[in-house]
């Protein structure tokens, strides 16, 4: 009952960000074949090299649709993100923030039922929307691209959106169970995400501080390197399963402990 | 086994000491009210009950389990109406219901269509179209749904009007007629003294007082507020009047709290030149204090 209320619940999010992600994934499909390696001298003339690796850009074949369908991965990942951290961080919090906590509890389960309940929806629909990015990907490079390609990096990339945005989403949800109010934590884990891919572009632009990519998970998961090398970092995504299993963890721990003071 | 123990339990938020050390027992089939001041500790007590909240110490009993690791136990048999009664305002009533329904795993459709004559539910209206008063009768309807054998209601009449009111507590009396045990919070002393069969005093995080309805209601009292030209009034010696006590002397205002005869007391009222004359139901720390030392 409540799987099914919070389903309906978090449905328009889901739709619009599934809509959105895989719109612009068949728009960027769609015109790779018009550019093709064109792609790259007027990337030349109009942003510098830095620039080129901070938004993921440089380094890439170009003559591949895939490789201009990575221009785009950055993006995605993203908007996949803000929208896994702010579902995330209000799932379980609204319950506090809406007062609505006292009446769930007073049913009887067990909080920690409520809590699995709620979160096991995020991560449906999470998975739905990637599924339904990487599908809509596929049919678009069988409708546009003529020429063959391979798919085992778009595979790749959904997987990368996935972890990449359970991180980010782990930490809404850990964020969330400090604040009371679903406003501030959203905005928190939010301004998480955006600072994130700042320090990302930033790290990008300055080769003195490289070493801190490896505390940016935006630069775990880089578009241009899964089209180069058709392969996930293994150690980036067994980072990225064991950090969002830390912060699922001990928020989950805190709302359990936590006092319903409505 | 009493329905519900807490011994010596304490509650902090911070460094504000809800509860200190409170010592409480209900006995299975009793309407116990539970009354006291405004964050004298009455929510947080029923709170920990539910397993809100956690206590720094003292260990507590609801229908034999432990709120905090067996919650699942003392919910399905417990009906809780909490203080401000909110639910999901997205929702319309009769899917409250439903939802309510489908965790205590009944059908209780017969019982829900009493609850709405008797409590005059709009089922068909979203929850965040209810007035306060409305949404409490929701909230009470949901908690009475499963015939629980535990009913803890925190301010239940808060919100209601008269005659849904007397119909809340009629209801109450049925489900204790059942064998159902009530556990209630309020701060107006009449009704808790109406329908308790035993009444609890809680002052600053403690049990302070404790007796019996009957005892409490055969007492009888008024606060009596008189403003006169002469100050005290010099035609009457309250003092040695029966059933006068907390008199105090402000200025041209007298007051006292009353409990003889009303009519005798009104007669010797009419030798002073009164400029006004209050008679009201008094404050609950003071009836305790002054009749239950």
């Amino acid at each position: 009952m409540l799987f099914k209320r919070e389903l309906k619940r978090n449905l328009k999010s889901f739709l619009i960000i599934s809509l959105v992600c895989s719109a612009l994934a068949m728009y960027v499909i769609a015109l790779a074949p018009s550019f093709g390696d064109d792609i790259q001298k007027i990337l030349d003339l109009k942003l510098p090299q830095g620039m080129q690796k901070a938004f993921g850009m440089k380094d890439l074949d170009y003559k591949s649709a895939v490789s201009f369908f990575a221009i785009m991965f950055s993006y995605i990942y993203l908007f996949y993100a803000i929208y896994l951290a702010a579902t995330f961080a209000h799932i379980v919090s609204k319950e506090y923030s809406d007062k609505t906590a006292e009446y769930l509890y007073s049913l009887p389960a067990k909080r920690l039922h409520f809590i699995f309940v709620k979160l096991s929806v995020v991560f449906m629909y999470a998975l739905l929307s990637v599924l339904l990015i990487f599908l809509v990907s596929w049919f678009s490079f069988g409708v546009f691209i003529k020429s063959g390609y391979d798919l085992t990096p778009v595979v790749l990339m959904a997987v990368a959106w996935l972890l990449g945005g359970m991180v980010f989403g782990s930490v809404g949800f850990l964020v969330s169970s400090f604040f009371s109010r679903t406003r501030i934590s959203s905005a928190v884990s939010v301004g998480f995400v955006l600072f994130m891919y700042m320090f990302q572009v930033v790290i990008s632009l300055n080769d003195n501080i490289s070493v801190l990519k490896h505390f940016s998970p935006f630069d775990w998961f880089k578009g241009s390197g899964i089209a180069n090398n058709g392969s996930l970092s293994l150690t980036y995504c067994l980072a990225a399963i064991g950090f969002s299993a830390i912060c699922f963890y001990v928020g989950i721990w805190r709302f359990r402990k936590m006092d319903v003071l409505v | 086994m009493p329905a519900i123990i807490m011994d010596t339990v304490s509650k902090s938020y911070g460094k504000v000491k809800a509860l200190n050390q409170l010592n409480l027992t209900v006995e299975k089939g009793e309407i116990y009210g539970f009354i006291g001041p405004n964050g004298a500790g009455k929510s947080t007590t029923i709170r920990l009950l539910l397993g809100f909240l956690h206590a720094n110490q003292g260990k507590i009993s609801v229908l034999g389990y432990d709120p905090l690791r067996q919650e699942t136990e003392i919910k399905k048999h417990t009906g809780y109406v909490s203080a401000e009664s909110f639910m999901y305002s997205d929702m319309k009533v009769s899917d409250l219901f439903r939802f309510t329904e489908y965790y205590y795993k009944v059908k209780a459709k017969d019982k829900i269509r009493k609850l709405v004559d008797v409590l005059d539910i709009e089922l068909n209206k979203k929850f965040e179209q209810l007035s306060f008063g409305n949404r409490k009768k929701v909230a009470i309807a949901c908690a009475l749904l499963h015939s629980p054998e535990l009913i803890i209601l925190d301010e239940p009449s808060n919100g209601l009007d008269p005659v849904i009111r007397i119909n809340l507590y009629e209801l109450l009396k049925e489900e204790q007629a059942k064998g159902a045990t009530i556990f209630f919070s309020s701060h107006v002393l009449s009704e808790v003294q109406k329908f308790s069969t035993r009444i609890g005093l809680i002052k600053d995080g403690a049990l302070i007082r404790e007796t019996k309805a009957t005892d409490f209601t055969r007492v009888g009292y008024r606060q009596v507020r008189i403003e006169s030209n002469s100050h005290p009034p010099r035609q009457i010696d309250f003092s040695k009047m029966n059933g006068i006590a907390a008199l105090e002397h402000k200025g041209n205002t007298t007051q006292f709290l009353f409990s003889g005869d009303l009519n005798e007391l009104i007669r010797l009222l009419g030798s002073i030149d009164l400029i006004s004359l209050e008679i009201e139901e008094p404050e609950l720390e003071n009836v305790f204090m002054h009749y239950f030392k």
